[in-house]
C-alpha cells in the first residue's frame, strides 16, 4: 500500500539564525517571522520594511508589526501613509486596521494632516475602530473637509461602521457637495442604511 | 419556501442583507451568492430570535460588537458543521485529477508526495483523502504518500484513531468503498481497517504557533476547510504564513467552498482547475 | 480571437475596488448603460473573479488592501492571454504624474482621477469594450 507514515516529528535543520539584511528573500522572511511579536523589535522591522522590495516579505514584516501592536508600531506604521510605495502605504493601512487600540493614538493628527492623500488613506483606518469612535472621528470631516475624496471615503466607512449620530454630519456634508454626483450618492446611501427601521 | 413550512417572512430588506453580507464577509471571509439569501436569511432569523433582538438593526449592532461571542455562533450556523466522509469532493477529484499530476511531474525520484490535513477535526477527513487516492489516483501506487492530519483539539485526534464512525458520516460512500475500508463494529458503526488506520500520522498541532507547524515539514498539498473563517485578520496572516512556509514551492492549499483568500493572504496565487479554485506558492521565490 | 463587437452590448465589466459604494456606484452605472458588472475588492479577488470567466475590462482602483491594483496589474499582464491582455481603466483619488506614470508602467491602458464624472467614465468603457487587441 502506498500510504506511509513517519512517527517522528520533522525537526527543521537547525540553520543559522536568518537576517533581515540578506540578499536571499528566504532568509529575510525567514527572520522577519522570528521577529514577530517581539515588542523589542519594532524599530529592526520598521527600518526592514522601509527597504523590502518583495512584497511577501513585505507582508510578514507587516503581520511582525501587527502582533506587537503597541502605540509604538502604530506611529511607525503612521509614517508610511506618506510613501510613494503604493504597496508599503497599503500594507500600513491594512496593519493598521489591524490593531485598532493603537490606531486610535495616531488617527485623530492623521485625519488633521494638511496633505489631502495622507487624509483620505487615515479614514480608512476608522474602518475597524468601535462604530461610536469611527462616527467621533469623521463626523468632523464630513462637516468641514474641503475634498470630495476625503469625505467620500469617510462615508463608505461610516456606511459601514458607523452610527445613527452620524446623519446629521452626512446631511451636512450631502449639502455641500451637492454638484459631486457620487457623494450625493453615497450619502444617500449612507442615510437609508441608518434610517431603516430599528 | 417549502410547502408545509411555517410561513417565513424574510427580515431583511435587500439592504440589510448586503450589509450582512458584507460585513460577514469583511470578518470571516465567508461570502454567499445570491443564490444562497434565502439559507442566511433564515439562520439570521435563527439568529435574532435566540438573541432576542427586536429587530434587524438590533441584531447587527449585537453582532459588530461580538455580544456573548455572537460572530462565532453566527459562523457555526452558516457553516456545515457536520463533518463526513467525501466532504466537498470536488477537491478531491481536483487532487487526484490536477494537483497530484502536476506535483509529482516537478518532484525529484523518490521522494514522497506529503498532504496535509489541518486541521483534521475526528479524521474524516483524512481518510477521506487516503481513500479517494487509493481509489481514484491511477498514478497511487507509483509513489509513496504520506498523509499528516493535525488537530489542536486531543479529544477529536483521538477518535481520529480510533477511527469509529456512524452511518450518517459514511453516507456518502459507496458500498464497496465501506468494504474495502471499513469494518463493522458495532450496531450502525464502523471503524476504518487497521492497515489504513495506521498509516495516517495524526498530530496535535497548535496551527497558530510557526513553531508548531514546522515541526511537520513541508507539504506539497494542504487542506485547510472552515477553519480560517473563527479567526480574525492578525490571526489569519499568520496562519496563512505558516501555511505558506510549510508548503513546498508550488505545493498547493485548498480552502473550504465558501471561503477565499482574498480575505486572508496575498501571498498565495490563484489556480482554477476543472473541479476547483485553489491557492498556490509559487514555485520561485520571485519579487513581485 | 475576439472580434470587434457592438459597444455597450454585452460587454463584461469587472470593478476592482475596496470601497463597497464606489462599486455600487458603478455597478448601476454601467448596468443602466447595459453591460454586465461583476466586483472585487482587491487584487486577490480579482484574480479569482477572472479565474472564473473573462471580462471585457477591468477598472481598477489603485489603494486596497491585500494586493493594490498596480500589484494586481503587474501580475496579470504577467499572465497569457485573454486574461494577461484584458483592458484595464485604472481610478485612483492619486493624481500626481508619478501615479500615472507608475499604472502605465503597471499595464494601465487608461487613468481617470476619482471622483470619476459619468459621462468620462461611460465613455472610457464604450471605447475599452469596443475591441479587443
Amino acid at each position: 500500500m502506498p500510504l506511509i507514515r513517519r512517527d517522528r516529528a520533522q525537526q527543521p535543520p537547525t540553520a543559522p539564525p536568518a537576517s533581515l539584511d540578506s540578499p536571499d528573500p528566504n532568509q529575510r522572511w525567514a527572520a522577519a517571522r522570528a521577529l514577530a511579536g517581539d515588542p523589542s523589535a519594532v524599530e529592526q522591522l520598521d527600518a526592514a520594511l522601509c527597504r523590502e522590495t518583495d512584497r511577501r516579505v513585505q507582508e510578514v514584516i507587516l503581520t511582525g508589526l501587527i502582533k506587537i501592536g503597541s502605540v509604538e508600531c502604530a506611529e511607525a506604521l503612521a509614517v508610511h501613509l506618506r510613501s510613494t510605495d503604493v504597496g508599503l502605504r497599503s500594507g500600513a493601512i491594512e496593519a493598521l486596521q489591524a490593531m485598532p487600540d493603537a490606531a486610535a493614538a495616531v488617527l485623530p493628527a492623521l485625519l488633521a494632516d494638511p496633505d489631502r492623500h495622507v487624509r483620505i488613506r487615515s479614514v480608512e483606518i476608522a474602518r475597524t475602530v468601535a462604530p461610536e469612535r469611527a462616527t467621533e472621528l469623521l463626523s468632523p470631516i464630513l462637516e468641514q473637509d474641503p475634498d470630495e475624496n476625503v469625505c467620500a471615503a469617510a462615508i463608505d466607512v461610516l456606511t459601514e461602521n458607523g452610527t445613527p449620530e452620524a446623519v446629521p454630519s452626512l446631511r451636512a456634508c450631502a449639502q455641500r457637495f451637492s454638484g459631486v454626483a457620487f457623494l450625493t450618492f453615497a450619502a444617500n446611501i449612507a442615510l437609508r442604511r441608518f434610517a431603516e427601521k430599528g | 419556501m417549502i410547502a408545509g413550512e411555517r410561513s417565513f417572512r424574510s427580515v431583511t430588506s435587500s439592504e440589510e442583507f448586503q450589509t450582512l453580507c458584507e460585513f460577514i464577509y469583511r470578518r470571516t471571509g465567508m461570502s454567499f451568492s445570491e443564490g444562497r439569501r434565502y439559507y442566511v436569511e433564515r439562520r439570521i432569523d435563527e439568529r435574532i430570535r435566540a438573541t432576542g433582538a427586536n429587530s434587524f438593526r438590533a441584531y447587527f449592532t449585537l453582532l459588530r460588537a461580538n455580544t456573548d461571542g455572537e460572530l462565532e455562533q453566527l459562523i457555526n450556523s452558516l457553516t456545515v458543521n457536520e463533518t463526513y466522509f467525501y466532504r466537498e469532493e470536488h477537491q478531491f477529484r481536483c487532487l487526484s485529477s490536477d494537483l497530484l499530476p502536476d506535483i509529482v511531474s516537478r518532484k525529484p525520484a523518490g521522494q514522497p508526495v506529503r498532504i496535509w490535513s489541518a486541521p483534521c477535526s475526528t479524521g474524516e477527513e483524512p481518510y477521506s483523502i487516503a481513500i479517494w487516492l487509493l481509489e481514484n489516483w491511477p498514478d497511487v501506487d507509483a509513489y509513496d504518500i504520506e498523509i499528516v492530519a493535525s488537530d489542536i483539539d486531543t479529544q477529536a485526534l483521538s477518535r481520529a484513531r480510533s477511527g469509529c464512525y456512524g452511518a450518517r458520516s459514511l453516507a456518502r460512500l459507496s458500498s464497496e468503498i465501506i468494504e474495502r475500508y471499513f469494518e463493522p463494529a458495532g450496531p450502525a458503526e464502523y471503524r476504518i481497517n487497521e492497515e489504513l488506520r495506521s498509516s495516517i500520522y495524526f498530530s496535535s498541532i497548535n496551527l497558530m504557533d510557526p513553531a508548531a507547524t514546522r515541526t511537520q515539514g513541508r507539504f506539497d498539498v494542504i487542506f485547510c476547510r472552515n477553519m480560517l473563517i473563527y479567526f480574525d485578520d492578525a490571526s489569519r496572516r499568520v496562519a496563512a504564513e505558516n501555511f505558506y512556509d510549510c508548503l513546498e514551492p508550488g505545493g498547493y492549499i485548498c480552502l473550504g467552498h465558501t471561503e477565499a483568500m482574498s480575505r486572508i493572504s496575498p501571498l498565495f496565487q490563484v489556480r482554477r482547475f476543472h473541479d476547483a479554485i485553489v491557492y498556490q506558492k509559487p514555485e520561485e521565490k520571485s519579487d513581485a | 480571437m475576439h472580434e470587434q463587437r457592438a459597444t455597450a452590448a454585452v460587454a463584461s465589466v469587472l470593478v476592482i475596488d475596496d470601497a463597497s459604494l464606489v462599486r455600487l456606484y458603478y455597478r448601476q452605472l454601467l448596468e443602466e448603460a447595459g453591460y454586465k458588472v461583476d466586483e472585487a475588492l482587491n487584487g486577490v479577488e480579482a484574480f479569482e473573479k477572472i479565474a472564473v470567466q473573462d471580462f471585457d475590462l477591468l477598472i481598477v482602483d489603485i489603494n486596497m488592501p491585500k494586493m493594490d491594483g498596480l500589484a494586481f496589474l503587474t501580475a496579470l499582464r504577467a499572465q497569457p492571454a485573454p486574461a494577461g491582455t484584458t483592458p484595464a481603466l485604472m481610478t485612483s483619488t492619486e493624481d500626481r504624474d508619478r501615479d500615472f506614470e507608475a499604472a502605465r508602467n503597471a499595464g494601465a491602458n487608461f487613468y481617470l482621477v476619482k471622483p470619476v464624472a459619468d459621462e468620462l467614465l461611460l465613455r472610457h468603457v464604450a471605447a475599452m469594450t469596443g475591441v479587443r487587441q
